[in-house]
Formats: structure tokens, sequence, C-alpha cells
């Protein structure tokens, strides 16, 4: 059974002049525990398409399946509560909130989930810190980091709600080559220690041959 | 609330002329709204001595004209019969006082030698039941006393020391309008805001004073103040006053004349709005509605405002709003979050507002008037009374759901992914 289901997924953005058709018609699955690798030239669509898969976005066409759900059905505020339970998600640019501490930035996801004791939420957030080497900059403001940690502060966000899918688009993107290597390797880690399923968007080759599998985009259709 | 305590200091750091035009614009507003509304309060909320304003009734004035054509009419306050006779035993009424609601300012002399004037309090044995002086030494005059128009009187404080100097004044002799008074009680000053328990020197009521109107008793200086028991309906003592009405009316026909009814007894929020007349039906709704246009505009003008204000903190956090939707923040939650923060923010700004708008009702002389229009300054304690202090709290909770609920709800309309990738 897949963890993640795409069929017949179809996104056309239409503005006044011109209609794109970022994603044509695309299938495509991903099994529990597998680390994919989203590879294509800019604009065919890997973003649109990991947006979709991550319930941030409707498909114009086509059916999103996670964890053997049906999702289109689901309301807003079901949504919501999915991505909060189910979805980590990492970027390009990280998107660490500048107002808050590391801490306050990790803690974020479980904000928004009940039942949860303040106790339980520090412990959770002190625990994923250590286990990414960050308990010193806890306290530190986002402006204080370098890029490398920075986006480290954001896996630690990203899995601090112990999500079984990871979302990550271009995640190395606006790092150089050794923090690069720095987060892959933390991707590897949680996926084959925690069996966290990632489906990454990368333009480097390498890092997409350590990964399970590469799905090809063109033009908003999947080449291989 | 501490991480939005977090936010609301990063935002004054980030965006400082924003925050503070915030704050400042919120506390301007407040400020406006307390003068307005601590001048309309003061008038109205109970506080000693007059402790039991909500359960006052006032029965004022009398009004007849004659049944012939042109013959004319008049209009006054009541003779102490006549007060009687409409307002004495009504049902639901636990306390009569009658008395002159106007204090006379008259000269006093004692032993320190000085001659000065001072408001004089012609008053019962009642009054001292209806409204609660605190009595510093001594005793009040009695039912006995007031009858024999005995030439006893209490003091205020601070008149017993212009009087007598440290001398006690107990049993000491004074002279009102050359009248030679003993003393038989000292009290603690009353604040003139206080209009009707108001009084430097409060002294037996003669009863006895009459203004005739062609042969009439009916009219003369008197005032009854009606202490309602707990839990009585005005308007059910109106319609008891109203059967009294009639009955004098019928027998006031017999000498060619009508009386006519203007809703008496008034209650407090009448006395203070300055509508009472002897010779009119005494109107507060014009007021009130003046006074709920001013509350709406004193709000809604600053309100536009603070949400132009806000709305632009917000469109700084585009991106982190997105983000927060994609771990999970559900569109009510953003609307809830930005509503509380907003209030903090205003809040702050009403705090800052109130203690400007108490510090310039005890400075600036002109904004409250005793009864005789003259300038007084509430204490401090009277601004910081729990109906005031709610109000200031409503006003900002007003102010903040009307400045907030449109940037939030468009901050909540935010699809995630062009918010996460705005800017
Ligand atoms: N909100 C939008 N409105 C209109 N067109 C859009 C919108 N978002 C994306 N597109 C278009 O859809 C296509 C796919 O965009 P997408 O961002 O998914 O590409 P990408 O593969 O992620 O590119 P890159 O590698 O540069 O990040 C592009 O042609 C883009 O211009
Ligand atoms: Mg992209």
């Amino acid at each position: 059974m897949p963890i993640i289901e795409l069929s017949g997924i179809c996104k056309v953005y239409r503005t006044k002049e011109i209609e794109t058709t970022a994603l044509d018609n695309i299938n495509m699955s991903v099994e529990k525990g597998e680390f994919v690798s989203v590879m294509g030239p800019s604009g065919c669509g890997k973003s649109t398409l990991l947006n979709i898969t991550g319930l941030l976005d409707r498909p114009t066409a086509g059916t999103v399946r996670l964890l053997d759900r049906d999702c289109n059905g689901l309301s807003d505020t079901a949504l919501s509560h999915f991505r909060n339970e189910n979805i980590g998600f990492v970027f390009q640019s990280f998107h660490l909130i500048p107002s808050l501490s590391v801490e306050d930035n990790v803690e974020l996801p479980l904000d928004y989930r009940n039942g949860l004791s303040g106790a339980d939420r520090r412990r959770r957030v002190d625990e994923v810190l250590e286990r990414l080497g960050l308990s010193h900059r806890k306290k530190h403001m986002p402006s204080q980091l370098s890029g490398g940690q920075c986006q480290r502060v954001a896996i630690a966000r990203a899995i601090v709600g112990r999500p079984s899918i990871i979302l990550a688009d271009e995640p190395t993107g606006n790092l150089d080559s050794r923090m690069g290597a720095e987060v892959m390797d933390l991707l590897h880690d949680l996926n084959t220690t925690d069996g966290i399923t990632i489906v990454m968007v990368t333009h480097n080759e390498l890092q997409a041959k350590q990964t399970d599998r590469i799905v090809r985009f063109f033009d908003g259709r999947i080449i291989s | 609330m501490k991480k939005k305590l977090i936010q609301i200091y990063y935002d004054m750091r980030t965006q400082p002329v924003v925050a503070w035009v915030t704050i400042l614009g919120t506390a301007l507003s407040i400020f406006l709204i307390m003068t307005v509304l601590m001048m309309q309060q003061v008038k109205i909320i109970p506080f000693a001595p007059e402790s039991n304003r909500d359960r006052m009734l006032y029965g004022m004035f009398f009004h007849l004209e004659s049944n012939e054509e042109g013959a004319g009419s008049g209009s006054a306050n009541l003779s102490y019969n006549m007060a009687r006779r409409l307002y004495g035993d009504l049902d639901g009424v636990a306390e009569v006082s009658y008395f002159d609601k106007d204090p006379s300012h008259n000269d006093l002399k004692g032993p320190s030698g000085k001659k000065f004037t001072g408001a004089i309090r012609f008053a019962d044995d009642a009054f001292w039941r209806i409204y609660d002086h605190t009595l510093l030494s001594g005793r009040f005059f009695t039912a006995d006393e007031v009858a024999a128009k005995s030439r006893v009187a209490v003091l205020s404080e601070s008149t017993a020391r212009r009087l007598f100097n440290d001398a006690s004044p107990l049993g000491g002799h004074f002279q009102q309008n050359h009248a030679d008074y003993e003393v038989i009680g000292v009290v603690a000053d009353v604040s003139p805001l206080a209009s009707m328990a108001y009084g430097e020197v409060y002294v037996p009521v003669d009863r006895d004073v009459i203004w005739e109107m062609n042969g009439l008793q009916v009219f003369g200086p008197f005032t009854a103040a009606m202490l309602l028991e707990p839990g009585t309906d005005k308007e059910a003592v109106r319609g008891q006053v109203l059967a009294r009405y009639r009955e004098v009316d019928s027998e006031l026909n017999a000498e060619g004349y009508r009386t006519v009814y203007h809703e008496s007894p008034f209650s407090q929020e009448v006395i203070a709005s300055g509508v009472a007349g002897s010779n009119m039906t005494p109107d507060v709704s014009g007021g009130r509605t003046l006074r709920y246009v001013l509350y709406a505009i004193l709000l809604i003008v600053p309100a536009i405002n603070l949400s132009t204000m806000l709305h632009s903190r917000l469109r700084r956090r585009v991106s982190e709003l997105g983000v927060r939707r994609a771990f999970g923040c559900t569109r009510r939650r953003i609307i809830t979050d930005i509503i509380s923060e907003n209030l903090i923010v205003t809040v702050i700004g009403g705090v800052i507002g109130l203690a400007a708008g108490i510090i310039f009702a005890l400075c600036y002389d002109g904004l409250y008037t005793n009864s005789a229009g003259e300038a007084v300054r509430p204490a401090l304690g009277l601004l910081l009374d729990w109906r005031i202090l709610l109000s200031a709290f409503a006003a900002c909770f007003i102010l903040n759901i009307i400045s907030a609920s449109v940037p939030a709800w468009q901050a909540s309309r935010l699809r995630p992914v062009e918010a996460i990738n705005a800017k």
C-alpha cells in the first residue's frame, strides 16, 4: 500500500491572458519508507507537485491519497489538521519565523496540535534539538545562524511533530556543498532510522543518485 | 501569550513607527472616549454617600394648568404636604427624605473668627438614611429635632475646621445667616459631584415653607428622595404615583386647575442628564443617542486607522502566515491569534490612554461641574471605579474587534503556497 498516491493530477494556472498547464495528468506513488528525488528543469512543475502532495494547494483535476486516505474531499480545517499530524515541510529558503527563537520556531507545529501539555512540547523540542546538535543554539534568533544551521532548525521543525512524510523543496539549494552534504546526511538518517518517507526536489544529480528513486519531470509530465 | 508579547516586541523594534502609531493612536482614542465616558459615569455611578443611586427615585416638581383659557399655569418644586401626598408611603419604597435639593449659599461665622460662605443643606432625619455619610463624631439630627426646627447642625470635616480651628466642634456654636446653631455632628467631606448629598453644613429643614400660588399650597422648596427596596420596579412606583396624581387632580379640578404629569419620579440618569425641568417631561433618549453616536465616532474613526496599521504590520508577515498554515494552523486559529495579539497591543494603548484620561480629569478644571455648574475636581478613587475600568477595557475590546477583524479575516484567506513564497 503506497503512502502517497497521485492519480491523474492536473494543475492549470489561469491568468487573464494565458493558461499555464503546470502538471499534466501525473500518476505517481511513493511507498512507505521510500526516499524519492524529483528532478527536472526549472518551471517544469516540481514545486507545484510537491505543494499538491503536501495539501497546500488543490489540483485542478485528479486525486491525492495520503496514508490511504482520500484527501480531495477534506475541508480546509481537516487539511490543516492532516498536514499538522502527517507532513513536515522543508523549504529552499528555510522560512524560519524571524521574530521567534530557534526553540520557538521548532515548537511551531506543536502549537497547533491538541492534547500536548507545555511540558510535553518542550521535552519534544529539546529532544529534536539535541538530536540535530542544536541544543546550544536554542535561544538564538534565526538571524544569528548560518544557512546550514537555519536549514537544520527547519528540519527540526519538520520532524518535531513526528510526521510520516517529509516534503523538501530544494533543501540544499541555498547551501554550499559542505552544508548541503550535512543536510543530506540528516535526511538519510531520518529516512533510515525513523522510516520517514521523503520526497525531495533537487537539481543536484549526485544527491539524487543517493536516494532510492529519481522521478524526472519535463514540462508537467513524468518522463522517467 | 509569551510568544505574542515577543512578537509585539519584535514588531516594535522592526517597525517602530507603525507600532508606536498603533499604540499611541489607541491611547488617544481611549483617552477621548474615557474623558467623555467618565464625565457621564460620574453622574450616574453610585459612590458614597450616594451609594444607592441605582435604587433612588426623585419626585421633584409639580405642574398645574388653569382650566380657564389663558389663565396661566404654574410649576415648581413641592410643598412638604404635597410631596408627602404624592410620594409618601409608596409600596416598594424603603425610605423617603423630603428636603431642598438645592443647597443655599449662606454666610458662616464661628469661633475661629473667619467669615465665609458655605453650602447649607436643609434636610430631614431620613436624609441620613438614604445617603451614607461617614459620621466622624457626634450624631445626625433626629425626627424630633426636624419637627421642632431645632437649631442644630452637622458640619463637614473641613467646614468644622474652618469654623472652629483645632478646637473640638461638638457642642460648639456658630452663626448661619446670623442665626445661632449648635454643632451635633461632623461628617467626612462629600464630593460636590454627589450633588444631592453634598453640603458643608447640614441643618433641619423648615417644613412649613410654602410658595403659595393663588391660594394653592402645592408649591414649596421640597423634593422627595426615595430609596427603593432592592428589586423594586421603578415603573411600578411611577404607576402608584400616577394614581396619586389622579386623586390630587380631581381635588384641584374643583378649584379650576388640572395637574400635568411628567413621568415623575425621576431616576438618577434623568437627574444627571440635566433634562429635568418643572414643566416638562424629561427625555434622556436624545442625550443617550447623542452619546452613543459620539462613542461610535470615537471608536470607529481610530479603528479604521488602526486597521490600516495592522494591515501593514501583517503584510510583513505574509510568508510567516503561510508557513504556519503549512504546519497545520487553521484559518480560525489565524484569526483568533491575530485578534488576541492585537488585543494586547490595544490594551497597552488603552492603559496609557486611560492613565492620561484620569490625569487630565484630575488636573484640568471645568470638565466636571456640580449641580450649580461650578467646576469640581473628582477624586482619584471615584475615577478608578470598577465600572469605569470595565468600560475602558470594553472600549479597548470593541476597538480591537473593529480594527482587527478585517485584516485578520484577510490574513486567514491567504492561499498557503502564495503566502509562503511572498517576498
Ligand atoms: N501561482 C501561479 N500562477 C501562475 N503560474 C504559476 C504559478 N505557480 C507556478 N506557475 C507556473 O507553473 C509552472 C511550474 O512551476 P513550478 O514552480 O512548479 O516549477 P519548478 O519545477 O518548481 O521550477 P523551479 O525549478 O524553478 O523551482 C511554471 O511555468 C510556473 O510559471
Ligand atoms: Mg520549484
